[in-house]
């Protein structure tokens, strides 16, 4: 007997019982629709992160404080913690600066405080930093300048949202805000990043900008950088730079490994691996849409085995194989799981686009996506199947013949 | 192996051939040692009161059960002892079934039906349906081909029926109460057809209930407490020596359920 004729029988059997097929396709419909969009939306998530970490790459090096594994380095080292106490200094900024390797150093001075304006108060990052900052992170002034050099050390810049969120508009410049309780003027406001989550780990829309020499004033003087963005001269060989920073600050923290090295491209993977986990658990509860549906079908396949006893026992007594039975009744349940699964595909396609279109959030849903989906509808079909296809294919011939006679 | 169908000798062989249900104090004796020889070509009826091991007998030789004891011999192969799948392949090959209640699979069409036993020795479709066809066409049923099973009246079900049980060219047909389910003229027209099938050299064994329909056999056994109790063999079936009555105004006959 082949596959096509095996297809044909189980479509033929399928269609005479259409209602209660198409319902036990929903679940299938269901289970696939939500493990789809659930990959699919975690899978736009990641790119969102990655092509944002990916201004990092060329040629971008990360210098944190605390030795730690690097995979960890998204989550184990929070730059606002009051516990932990930089190990970077700026002495080893310079230090950093002074290699031929690199070309431009920005240390990340993270203060916590309260930003004003008026009576208004928000709580937004506050980061100490240099000039640099601007051109290592490609980021964008919508109005204004950044700090720099030549600007007054009471001088503040501020990201897009926090400027929208305190000031009520982005072209503020000349206005005086509170950091800390001592006015700043607002010297500049940065564009949109659009990039919640990225590589540095603060949301760089919500956070306002002072110089690393201001920052210092809120510490006693003594700078600490949190984190150290620092570009290689040849971004082709980044590897070989990451290797001379970590040499240099090595000798310089008498061979205490108390920082880590961390390249641009790594930076974004320990940001998507993060995401990976959440994507992975959300998916895994979907898949119990699936399992749910794949009991459906157990339960249907026992009833139709149940119904259709006498048939099967005409079947054998006209030479059909305990074989040709099992996969008779496999065949029945794959065709409503492959058919549940391709329009829970189209489903989830159609829910994707909207989601594009409104939310302008673009869910990824790639070839690998797909072909996990369909292949747990498949998977499914056969797990849930099997049981009773082989209890179809073990009745006995005189007894499924005597029934109902 | 295509194995080539001899057109004389012995197609059945039983010897000493029992089936036991139950143990102990409940132990039943279906069959109590059957010794049975069928020659190609042979009309068999087999007859008995309810419970004397017909059907079990008829279930034996068409490999749908397996004897408790003895030996069983079809087409010079030995066949007790064989696995579940060679014994389907038997079935698809060997042995044709005609039952009471037809057992039409009512989705499919008529001709799907009569094709249904080709399906499972791996014939291509379009040559299925050449076959069925022609069958189909041999029982003034052409038209029907694409009619469902529901459409049909009882005698021409069993037609259907007999066609599908033809179409793999068996070596033995087995038919179980075949008109138990149909008027008498619609009986009649059955047994003409299984008669025409016998003239044209297919060995046919039948279970009845009806000693009526024993006048189409060439060989008439009766069967008690499992036992062969009577073997007649007629030379020519009783039937041909008497005249022939007129379709329509048969005396009813009564009609009952199968053993």
């Amino acid at each position: 007997m082949t596959l096509t004729s095996y297809v044909r029988e189980g479509w033929a059997s399928l269609r005479s019982t259409r209602v209660r097929t198409g319902l036990t396709t929903l679940g299938i419909i269901i289970g696939v629709l939500s493990i789809t969009l659930v990959l699919a939306l975690g899978e736009g998530a990641k790119r969102t992160i990655s092509s944002q970490v990916t201004g990092l790459d060329t040629g971008i090096i990360l210098a944190k404080p605390g030795g730690i594994d690097q995979r960890a380095a998204m989550s184990a080292y929070n730059p606002f913690s009051i516990t932990t106490t930089s190990t970077l200094t700026e002495r080893d900024m310079k230090s950093v600066d002074e290699l031929k390797q690199t070309n431009a150093v920005a240390p990340l001075m993270f203060i916590n405080g309260s930003v004003g304006f008026n009576s208004k108060s928000i709580s937004a990052p506050i980061i100490a930093t240099t000039p640099d900052f601007v051109s290592l992170l490609k980021l964008k002034l919508a109005s204004g300048q950044f700090v720099s050099d030549t600007t007054n050390r009471d001088t503040v810049v501020l990201g897009n949202n926090a400027a929208l969120d305190l000031l009520g508009n982005d072209q503020v410049r000349g206005q005086e805000v509170l950091i800390k309780g001592r006015p700043h003027t607002v010297i500049g406001v940065l564009k949109n990043t659009h990039a919640p989550v990225n590589a540095i780990g603060v949301n760089l829309d919500r956070s306002v900008f002072i110089s690393l020499d201001d920052g210092k004033t809120f510490n006693q003087g003594i700078a600490q950088i949190g984190q150290m963005i620092i570009r290689a001269s040849d971004p082709t060989s980044t590897t070989e730079t990451a290797a001379a920073i970590d040499k240099r600050l090595l000798e310089t923290h008498q061979n205490e490994r108390d920082f880590s090295i961390i390249e641009g491209k790594d930076a974004a993977s320990a940001a998507s691996s993060f995401y990976s986990i959440i994507v992975l658990i959300t998916a895994a509860v979907a898949a119990v849409a699936l399992i749910v549906g794949g009991i459906g079908i157990m339960n249907i396949m026992l009833v139709s085995v149940t119904e259709r006893t006498r048939e099967i026992g005409v079947r054998k007594a006209l030479g059909a194989s305990n074989s040709h039975i099992l996969g008779q009744f496999l065949v029945e349940s794959l065709t409503m799981t492959v058919v549940g699964g391709l329009i829970g595909l189209i489903a989830a396609y159609i829910i994707a686009f909207f989601i594009a279109m409104v939310f302008s959030f673009q869910p990824a849903l790639t070839w690998e996506i797909i072909a996990i989906a369909m292949g747990l509808a498949v998977g499914v079909g056969v797990i849930f199947g099997l049981y009773p296809a082989i209890k179809a294919s073990e009745k006995d011939p005189i007894e499924a013949l005597r029934r109902y006679e | 192996m295509p194995r080539k169908k001899k057109t004389t000798g012995n197609v059945i062989e039983l010897s000493g051939v029992t089936k036991e249900y139950g143990y102990d104090d409940t132990l039943l004796m279906a069959l109590n040692g059957i010794d049975l020889t069928i020659e190609r070509g042979e009309f068999v009826a087999i007859m008995g009161p309810s419970g004397c091991g017909k059907t079990t007998l008829l279930n034996i030789l068409g490999l749908l059960d397996s004897a408790s004891d003895g030996s069983y011999v079809l087409n010079t192969q030995e066949v007790a002892s064989l696995s579940s799948r060679r014994r389907a392949d038997i079935r698809s090959k060997e042995i044709g079934f005609i039952f009471q209640s037809f057992n039409l699979l009512p989705r499919m069409t008529i001709i799907d039906n009569v094709a249904l036993p080709l399906t499972y020795s791996n014939m291509p479709r379009y040559k299925q349906h050449k076959n069925a066809s022609r069958l189909l066409k041999t029982f003034d049923l052409q038209e029907r081909e694409y009619y469902m099973p529901t459409q049909l009246s009882g005698g021409q079900l069993q037609r259907v029926a007999i066609a599908r049980a033809l179409v793999n060219k068996p070596s033995i047909i087995l038919a179980d109460e075949p008109t138990g389910n149909l008027d008498s003229k619609a009986s009649e027209i059955i047994m003409n057809e299984l008669s025409d099938i016998h003239r044209r050299g297919n060995t046919i064994i039948m279970v009845t209930h009806n000693p009526d329909l024993t006048t189409y056999a060439t060989r008439i056994i009766h069967m008690l407490d499992g036992r062969i109790a009577r073997d007649t063999k007629y030379p020519t079936p009783i039937l041909d020596t008497r005249q022939k009555r007129p379709l329509g105004k048969t005396k009813k006959k009564s009609k009952r359920g199968s053993a």
